[in-house]
């Protein structure tokens, strides 16, 4: 009993609070840069908050697409609209849908970005075809 | 052994098995892999009803050991119904029927939980009330898939009730006791297998297992018990198309403290505490605390 207990005292959890504001830029750069890059396709994405989202409410982004041509970064659509899958990697599950829509070329605006629980989470832009995942670029974000 | 002995030791021996940290699995969704109620004492079958409540105080612990939390936490319930039998000298059967409940921002999902299938052997007898060698009963396990998977939820993990894989598993229970005090071990390691489930997602998981140690003192038809649950996964690699999601192991500990009443040798009950903030170092998980209540019946032979 003496050892089983001094194990458990030798095993405390030693907590350490993260802060929970959200991350994430909240207005998109002047020159179209590449802060997440397509695996397949090569192309460029830059995103902003327009309503960063709450414990309790959805917020809402937007992103646009650039192909880079030499040094050079063209608005450029995919053959279909981008799905926005929140995804929390640590914990291996997803929150619920989003909505994306098109504003104009290379522009999209996503609503219903809802975080279900606090903590590290990707943003996973995607094009679908057939049902699978053709192309993706993933950020990085804290909320 | 005189006849109030014999109960005191038949009260030891059924509410060690009594683990009540196997209702408390990772808080927030899905659930750790573990096995059916075990006859360790001198009876024929053995029925336990467990409730449990769990609120969730910390929603996620990242891989660097930050504790996330939230003012709306998630509370789960978890009604547990356990059977087992004898069915030849000193082989057993059990099974493990889970119906869990998750609510939070005033939305609730409830459904049918991992169904878990037991097979055991007592490989070390106590006939002979040995001062020194345990009293030992190995296991086999086989999880079905029945709960929903985390992966597969639209909200978040809130729907899900297990981890909708196939899983065997192997493990083994020890105990002992010297007069009033006790002891008791038990480990389980488990294998679970690759799926794909509705959502298109392939998941290709690995091993995981559960450690428990714990202790108590029994006085006349009372135990006062605490025992301590080290529960590891590995990595759930998840993929679809050119996506994939490495995953990250998960590991979390849960302490427990509970006070037992026996009404009779065929009656039982167990009032447990449960925390899983207070020991190890926690890592991609979620953290609960929250009460038990366990009424076992037992069968003699």
């Amino acid at each position: 009993m003496i050892v089983f207990f001094i194990f458990e005292a030798l095993s405390c959890a030693r907590p350490k609070y993260a802060d929970t504001l959200s991350s994430g830029p909240e207005q998109l750069s002047e020159k179209p840069s590449c802060d997440a890059q397509f695996i397949q396709s090569g192309y460029c994405l830059n995103w902003a908050w327009i309503k960063k989202p709450t414990s309790t409410e959805a917020g809402s982004l937007f992103f646009k697409v650039y192909k880079k041509d030499n040094s050079e970064f063209l608005l450029t659509d995919f053959t279909t609209i981008p799905y926005l899958e929140l995804w929390m990697p640590s914990m291996g599950h997803g929150s619920s849908p989003t909505q994306t829509s098109r504003t104009d070329l290379g522009t999209y605006l996503t609503e219903k970005v809802f975080f279900v629980m606090p903590g590290q989470w990707e943003i996973k832009f995607q094009i679908k075809e057939n049902n699978q995942i053709a192309d993706e670029a993933v950020v990085s974000i804290t909320i | 052994m005189k006849p109030s002995y014999q109960l005191l030791f038949n009260f030891i021996i059924t509410l060690l098995i009594l683990n009540p940290s196997k209702a408390c699995a990772a808080a927030c969704c899905g659930g750790s892999a573990s096995s059916s109620a075990l006859i360790t004492g001198d009876h024929k079958a053995i029925f336990n009803a467990l409730y449990s409540w769990t609120d969730v105080i910390v929603d996620s612990v990242d891989g660097s050991g930050y504790w996330y939390t939230s003012t709306e936490h998630q509370k789960v319930q978890n009604l547990r119904l356990e059977a087992s039998h004898i069915f030849w000298d000193r082989f057993q059967a059990g099974l493990s029927l889970p119906i869990i409940s998750r609510q939070k921002f005033s939305e609730t999902y409830t459904g049918l939980g991992d169904i878990v299938g037991t097979m055991g052997y007592e490989y070390l007898p106590d006939w002979d009330y040995n001062p020194y060698r345990p009293h030992g009963v190995g296991f086999l396990t086989l999880t079905l898939p029945t709960g929903k998977s985390k992966v597969d939820s639209s909200v978040g993990g809130l729907d899900s009730r297990g981890n909708g894989l196939w899983a065997f598993g192997v493990g083994s229970f020890l105990n002992k006791s010297w007069s009033s005090w006790d002891v008791v071990q038990s480990i389980e390691v488990h294998r679970s297998f690759q799926r794909t489930v509705t959502s298109g997602l392939t998941l290709k998981p690995g091993f995981g297992g559960n450690l428990m140690l714990g202790g108590g003192y029994s006085w006349g038809n009372y135990r006062l018990g605490s025992g301590l649950t080290w529960t590891y996964e590995d990595a759930i690699e998840i993929s679809q198309g050119i996506s994939t999601s490495t995953g990250s192991p998960e590991r979390y500990a849960t302490f427990s403290f509970m006070l037992s009443y026996l009404w009779s040798d065929a009656w039982s009950g167990t009032l447990s505490y449960l925390d899983q903030t207070l020991f190890g170092e926690p890592s991609n998980t979620s953290l609960g605390r929250g009460f038990s209540v366990q009424i076992q019946h037992r069968f003699s032979r």
